[in-house]
């Protein structure tokens, strides 16, 4: 992999990103956003109805307008470039189970990426959460790792797919760790 | 009569938001290429990810400076 190397003896059980829904969501707002403007020239003819007065000053709201043409554009596009920021973000975003740690590799923005490791030794206990009825219903949620100790913080895969069955590895590679020694889980 | 600075050319400041905005993009596009190819995980989507971008975008500018001379 780019962003770390791999220990002797050590694979790579799984690569996870978030769900498919969870990047549907955050595109939407972006859809309504483009699709929404597409109604002003009917609101305005509307309003021209309504007003005879301003039809002067909304008469050449239409797309034959080249000015009209290029504000959408310009709305548009800023849409588009926010929108490939999401999706760059939903692909470079993953994390990686090997046997041995859980790897998150998060991009914040273009210039700014985090490469964290957590090993599965530290590993005390995993919890599962799956909330709400998108969630239940395609089956997606969040994974928390808990270390032992209080200075090691949580670990956190959120949005993501499978999670019980996510858990469930980490807690088989966790007891093949530890041999016989099999830490707790919970729902 | 007014002042000469303000008898200033509309289009001419389009053109030059145009230049700027595209300047931007070209940053942008360069650097969101670089992270897609060398942060992608040798995904076969890196590739066809950024064409559509530039499809896409270059498609908003024609039809942005459409009906423009």
């Amino acid at each position: 992999m780019e962003e770390f190397d791999l220990e002797e003896g050590e694979k790579i059980l799984l690569s996870v990103r978030k769900h498919w829904f969870v990047f549907f969501c955050e595109l939407l707002p972006f859809a309504l956003a483009a699709w929404l403007p597409l109604y002003l020239p009917t609101l305005f003819s509307a309003l021209m109805a309504a007003s005879p007065n301003s039809a002067q000053l909304l008469v050449d709201f239409s797309f034959a307008n080249p000015w009209v043409r290029l504000a959408y554009s310009a709305w548009w596009f800023v849409l588009w470039i926010l929108a490939f920021n999401i999706f760059t973000q939903y692909f470079l975003n993953m994390w990686i189970i090997t046997n041995r740690r859980i790897v998150s590799i998060h991009q914040w923005g273009f210039f700014s990426r985090q490469v964290t490791s957590f090993l599965l030794s530290h590993v005390q206990d995993v919890t599962t959460t799956i909330d709400g009825f998108f969630a239940t219903l395609i089956h997606f949620g969040t994974v928390r790792a808990e270390t032992a100790g209080e200075s090691a913080p949580n670990f956190y895969m959120t949005g993501i797919p499978d999670p019980t069955g996510i858990r469930d590895l980490i807690m088989n590679e966790i007891a093949e760790l530890h041999g016989d020694r099999t830490p707790s889980s919970s729902v | 009569m007014s002042p000469s600075f303000l008898a200033i050319d509309g289009e001419k400041i389009l053109a030059v938001v145009v230049w700027i905005v595209f300047v931007f993009w070209v940053i942008y596009t360069l650097v969101a290429a670089y992270h897609w190819l060398r942060y992608g995980h040798h995904s076969v989507i890196a590739v066809p990810a950024i064409i559509v971008h530039i499809v896409v975008s270059l498609t908003i500018a024609a039809y942005a400076v459409s009906g423009f001379k």
